[in-house]
């Protein structure tokens, strides 16, 4: 049987997993083929490279792998010389290196010194960790109870070698979105007669005797259609990134006709073609030219700032009982946590016949299923 | 596992137009003697899709090139069935090969490379511009190498067996030996994570710091092209655009000219007869810059900013 990882790689792939990096069975198995080949041998850093090319597919992960190797004890060059020394022997000795495995894989096992799994904080050198306290890290905090948006704050552990590390994640990422917007069909033939209707054809063939020309029939395509309104006001700042998420993977969907149109705070006379606001339209124009369509609304309906604006709270009820004259479904997306739609205008639309929807993976699949038409 | 491996070592040396970093041919011989499919990535002009020749050059076997369009399909790559011409010969009661579908099955390049399981490289390029569900239909094509031809017939197994020499399930003869497989890509498109895990990564940057490897990758390219060109020139160029790049990189610019217009632009110097020191980081000339910049706003700024540190 093939032998294990040796403690260093074993205990870097622990720590992959522990921060969340899909690694399997295969990339263990793989790693454990990829030094009885003998790669990764010659030095730390080839092991590191191997480590990367076998295990990291973004920038974080390979964050992570060289985060590892950095907080490494280095090895004791006393002791690695002597292995060294002992594995030249063995090389001497025996004419095929093939033929023993355990050398090749003995040496990393080696290095790291005792084969222990290291313990990142406590073995660092004295002078290591002094460069290190200087420096800091700082890290946009997910909003915590009772805070709306993000705010940063200084990790209380400094970080190793790398500072201002700030990864932001986004909430679904384009192709994400893209399959989810697949999801919405709404599956017609429809235009030019490009398709040969085999049935058809072979009845028209069985009538005649004689095949003239085949009968063709429309293609089978997506008539669902969609209007997006995002709400670009400075309390969506947070949010820019998945509106252009959005943006980005609406052309993806394979949508008959989708449309992206931005307002601030709540959509008034007039809707804007860019999230800077500029190219108006008027709101009738685009929602005659989307009407039958289904809407999606983007907007934190006063739920970031936290409390009730009443006049703002009735113009938008206004609106959603206009839109509903348009639109036959229409969905409320809400990035705010849920508790704190309460005693704002979101809590009274939450309340109300449109669905509002947090923005998260499971509601952002409810939400297509009701643009769908299932409510 | 066989004892002796299929392909030999690559080192990234060997080829006559083709110079790859040290790092970059440990991965391809990981990913050959690992039998995954290799994904490289990197700037427009790197020389990701050369890589695959260079590999098929230097192991002395043969290469497989699929680009991929946008319309393609996964099945594409595979093989293709010719319904219209098998309707066309079902018009003629005589004609009793339209009975059958499997005369108007094609094996397409990568279904070939999977049935000959001789050793090979197949390049599939740029699978980014392809659909998004592109990657994840040619997941398990690239795990087992085997695949079904759909449009065949359960019935005309045997049949195609005997007429063609595969059935339904096309698999590698036993013994055989998986083709090394190359996939380029963009980041036009975000790739599947599951299709990112099957595959090993590897990444072509331009070897800015790397003077002496960027003249090596000028000359084996003009080697190959007959043009003797004096190593002044070619250092001088290559130190230019070095600096040419860092300023881009301040400038903020979308395109940084890479390998490709360094070769490129060292081919029109020597054309013009230019001088090493005649050249200049802040006079560029109109063709210097259609050489090397290829979008407006990067000439543009480049531009504005040269004629800025003039006026000073």
């Amino acid at each position: 049987m093939t032998h294990p990882l040796p403690p260093l790689l074993l205990g870097l792939f622990r720590e992959l997993k522990a921060n969340g990096v899909p690694v399997g069975i295969r990339d263990y198995l793989d790693g454990i083929e990829a030094l009885r080949l003998g790669f990764g041998q010659d030095s730390r850093a080839a092991l590191r490279d191997l480590a990367i090319a076998l295990w990291s597919r973004s920038d974080e992960e390979r964050r992570v792998i060289n985060r590892w190797f950095d907080v490494l004890p280095a090895p004791d060059d006393a002791l690695a010389a002597t292995i060294d020394d002992q594995l030249d022997r063995l090389d001497t000795t025996a004419s095929e290196p093939t033929g023993a495995p355990t050398a090749p894989t003995a040496r990393p096992t080696a290095q790291p010194g005792a084969g222990t799994t290291p313990a990142p904080a406590t073995s660092l050198s004295p002078e290591a960790t002094a460069t290190q306290a200087e420096r800091a890290r700082v890290s946009f905090a997910a909003a915590r109870e009772g805070s709306g948006l993000p705010i940063p704050r200084l990790a209380s552990a400094p970080a190793i070698d790398e500072d201002y590390v700030l990864t932001p994640q986004p909430l679904v990422s384009p192709r994400d979105m893209a399959v989810l917007w697949r999801r919405y069909r709404r599956s017609t033939r429809h235009g030019p007669r490009t398709e040969m209707d085999l049935a058809a054809t072979l009845r028209e063939r069985c009538r005649r005797g004689l095949l003239c020309r085949p009968v063709c029939r429309p293609h089978r395509s997506n008539s669902a259609r969609l209007l997006i309104l995002a709400d670009a006001s400075p309390s969506m700042d947070p949010w820019r990134p998945f509106l252009a998420t959005l943006a980005e993977s609406l052309p993806l969907g394979r949508l008959a006709r989708a449309e992206v149109r931005y307002f601030s705070n709540q959509p008034r006379r007039q809707l804007y073609a860019t999230p800077g606001l500029t190219e108006p339209e008027t709101r009738d124009d685009v929602l005659r030219r989307h009407a039958g369509a289904a809407l999606l609304v983007v907007s934190d309906a006063g739920s970031a700032r936290g409390a009730l604006n009443r006049r703002r709270a009735l113009q938008t009820a206004d609106f959603l009982n206009e839109a509903r004259r348009h639109f036959p479904a229409t969905v409320w997306l809400n990035p705010m946590p849920k508790r704190r739609w309460a005693g704002t205008t979101a809590g009274l639309i939450a309340d109300g016949p449109v669905p509002m929807l947090p923005v998260d993976a499971p509601h952002l699949l409810r939400a297509i299923d009701i643009l769908r038409g299932n409510k | 596992m066989p004892d002796t491996p299929a392909y030999a070592d690559f080192t990234g040396k060997r080829s006559a137009h083709y110079v790859a970093a040290p790092h970059t041919a440990t991965i391809v011989n990981l990913a050959i003697r690992l039998g995954r499919p290799l994904l490289v990535e990197g700037e427009a002009g790197c020389g990701k899709t050369r890589l695959a020749s260079a590999i098929a050059e230097e192991l002395g076997v043969g290469l497989t090139v699929m680009t991929v369009k946008s319309t393609s399909q996964a099945k594409d790559l595979l093989y293709r069935f010719d319904a219209l011409r098998r309707l066309q010969d079902a018009q003629d009661p005589a004609n009793t090969s339209a009975r059958q579908v499997f005369p108007y099955i094609e094996l397409e390049p990568l279904g070939h490379a999977i049935r000959e399981g001789q050793p090979q490289v197949v390049l599939i390029d740029e699978v980014d511009k392809a659909d998004i569900d592109f990657p994840n239909d040619l997941l398990d094509v690239l795990d087992r190498f085997e695949f079904d031809i759909e449009d065949l017939p359960r019935t005309e197994d045997d049949a195609c067996r005997a007429a063609r020499g595969h059935g339904r399930h096309v698999a590698g003869p036993e013994g055989g030996v998986r083709p090394i497989v190359l996939i380029t890509s963009n980041r036009e498109k975000q790739l599947p994570e599951p299709f990112l895990r099957r595959c090993l990564y590897v990444q072509l940057d331009f070897p800015a710091n790397d003077p002496a490897m960027l003249a090596e990758i000028v000359r084996k390219n003009l080697a190959a092209r007959a043009e003797t060109i004096s190593d002044e020139l070619i250092t001088g160029a290559v130190e230019r655009l070095c600096r040419i790049r860092e300023r881009g990189r301040e400038l903020g610019m979308q395109k940084l000219p890479a390998t490709s217009e360094l070769v490129d632009w060292v081919r029109v110097l020597h054309w013009q007869g230019r001088k090493a020191e005649a050249m200049s980081v802040d006079a560029l000339d109109a063709v210097d810059q259609a050489v090397l910049f290829k979008i407006r706003q990067d000439i543009e700024r480049y531009r504005a900013r040269t004629d800025a540190e003039a006026g000073r």
